[in-house]
């Protein structure tokens, strides 16, 4: 037997909403479903986001009878496996609690053989961090799976401010990508000058924020290891926290959010024993965000909650914005447009009225995001298009790269592709440029798009 | 070659020829080829990077280097996580017992090595 048509091209409009990137992956899946229709299999599918999950369930369901199971404990699924009577076509799917409790892992380990005795193919859902627990949790039910299926998720390309929060030594604010490079000069030059170990940490660690400003990751990280092994070796407890918690927001933005984890929380450790409340706070707000990307959307919101809360009683307004921006991300990501917009609306009113110019871009482009969400698409271009003007004055690569994808995405929903195919080569180069891990999504999309030659 | 890079255990064998050859089946091959293969095993590989925590990537170096696998103290689950996982695999011959890590993830240990 030989497929001769994409499964995904036969379902149907659903799969507009499905990211590009994923579209590959969704056939993988649809295909395993459709060759196992009838048999008993376990299919696991990741995605971080409920509002996605939701996407992606209903473009499984314009393909196959499918019936949706939630459950929230373990002998509630062992009971809803044994009881339950499906018709051969049809396809289970389960939904579990963000957070798997023991009992729901037991019953996934010890009860794996009931997904197969239903007769008819599982799809079990889970959250990147759940496939964690699972893995090592749950071994013999991952063992017992069929195919796994990893999603990128959804294509806002926005990221949750651990930038905003970045750990700065000094009261760090810049007006413009100049300032930013004569900074970095300075400190290269003071680097080599100075020999007390103290103010090279200081220096390193500066040195370090301005190269991640200027989305220069691995250098940041270089700079972070170095500062963190003299802080270290000097007993300089500041230091250390900062070297930590900046090579977190370093491991963050390429994407490596487990390791971003650890180094928050090592920094977060630190600055509970030397009671250091400001930093402690932007520890918080990055764990958040970084658990916000495995799909702990609730885990996630605890910590912007407890971050607001501490920026709030310090008065450390620019954290209290960056944390109102990444609880509006988290509602986007719950599918709760509306609630985000409130809290995005407040940031940017506080970013704007202490002029930190890369917030109010941030914001702006979070903004975008929930309208497009709301299908306000031409209000999401004007937002989008506000926050790539700021983006440009201040250098932020990232930012720009980010505000030039969304754009295109929004220009072609509005059917200007021309223009669309103009911005995402914008946002391609940038992305190119400075390594960012979603270089490949903005090339695949032109290629669609007739606007850039396949890969060979 | 592929039987040994997926630990040496039927099962895991077993795992990856399913996800190659759903592959295949899906671009309309008539047969495996190395290239999937080759995909089904970097994606487990990519999957087990990304959620071996810091600690369990030491430990692993570790059993690497040392060909045993002991628990830090009597609280530490880190082994036992590591062998369940089977990203830690005991293999016994008429030679005796000894602990390695799983070859899928040989191709990790200098970038491991590197980190701080």
């Amino acid at each position: 037997m030989v497929r001769d048509r994409s499964l995904v091209a036969s379902s149907g409009g659903e799969m507009e909403s499905i990211s590009l990137e994923d579209l590959d992956e969704i056939d993988l899946l649809l295909t395993e479903l459709d060759i196992s229709q009838g048999r008993g299999n376990l299919v696991l599918c990741i995605v971080a986001s409920p509002a996605y999950r939701k996407k992606v369930i209903e473009a499984v369901k314009t393909r196959f009878p499918c019936r949706v199971k939630a459950v929230e404990k373990g002998d509630e699924l062992i009971s809803e496996l044994r009881s339950v009577k499906p018709n051969a076509e049809e396809i289970l799917i389960w939904t579990l609690p963000e957070t798997l409790s023991t009992d729901i892992l037991d019953a996934l380990n010890n009860f794996r053989e009931l997904f197969y005795d239903t007769g008819v193919p599982s799809l079990v859902f889970l959250t990147p961090a759940e496939l964690d627990d699972v893995i090592w949790k749950a071994p013999d039910f991952w063992r017992y799976r069929g195919g796994y299926h990893i999603l990128k998720g959804e294509d806002y390309g926005q990221a949750y401010q651990a930038a905003e929060a970045l750990s700065m030594p000094m009261s760090f604010s810049y007006q413009n990508k100049e300032e930013l490079l004569s900074r970095k000069r300075i400190n290269e030059c003071l680097l080599e000058k100075i020999k007390n170990k103290h103010d090279n940490v200081r220096i390193l660690i500066e040195l370090a924020t301005i190269c991640s400003l200027l989305s220069e990751q691995h250098k940041a990280i270089e700079y972070n290891r170095q500062a963190l092994a003299i802080a270290r070796e000097v007993g300089d407890k500041n230091g250390e926290e900062n070297a930590l918690g900046n090579l977190g927001n370093s491991y963050q933005f390429l994407g490596d959010t487990r390791k971003a984890i650890e180094h928050y929380e090592q920094a977060l450790a630190i600055a509970r024993e030397i009671g250091d409340f400001r930093n402690g706070g932007i520890w918080l707000g990055n764990l958040g965000s970084a658990y916000a990307w495995t799909g702990e959307i609730a885990r996630a919101i605890e910590y912007f909650e407890q971050a607001l809360s501490i920026a709030r009683s310090i008065d450390n307004r620019r954290a209290e914005s960056a944390n109102l921006g990444n609880l509006g991300l988290a509602y986007i990501n719950l599918g709760d447009a509306r609630k985000a917009i409130e809290f995005l609306d407040q940031a940017l009113a506080i970013a704007r009225e202490i002029g930190d110019r890369k917030s109010e871009g941030d914001r702006l482009g979070d903004l975008g995001i929930a309208y497009a969400y709301l299908g306000n698409t031409r209000k999401a271009v004007d937002y989008y298009e506000q926050q790539l003007r700021i983006t440009q004055e201040i250098g932020d690569r990232r930012s720009e790269g980010t505000s030039q994808w969304n754009l295109s995405q929004a220009l072609d929903q509005l059917g200007e592709r021309v223009q669309a195919i103009e911005c995402a080569r914008a946002s391609l180069r940038i992305r190119e440029e400075i390594e960012d891990p979603r270089t490949e999504k903005t090339r695949r999309k032109l290629q669609e798009w007739g606007a850039l030659p396949q890969k060979q | 070659m592929y039987a040994i890079e997926s630990t040496g255990k039927l099962s895991e064998l077993v795992e990856i020829m399913k996800e190659a050859s759903l592959n295949a089946f899906r671009m309309g091959q008539k047969s495996i080829s190395k290239n999937d293969v080759a995909a089904a095993l970097e994606k487990l590989r990519m999957t087990f990077d990304r959620t071996l925590t810091e600690a369990h990537k030491k430990k692993l170096l570790e059993i690497n280097k040392c060909k045993e696998a002991r628990e830090e103290g009597p609280d530490s689950v880190l082994t036992r996580e590591l062998l369940f996982s089977l990203t830690a695999v005991e293999y016994e011959d008429e030679e005796g017992r000894w602990c390695e890590i799983d070859p899928l993830l040989r191709p990790l240990v200098e970038k491991w090595s590197q980190s701080p």
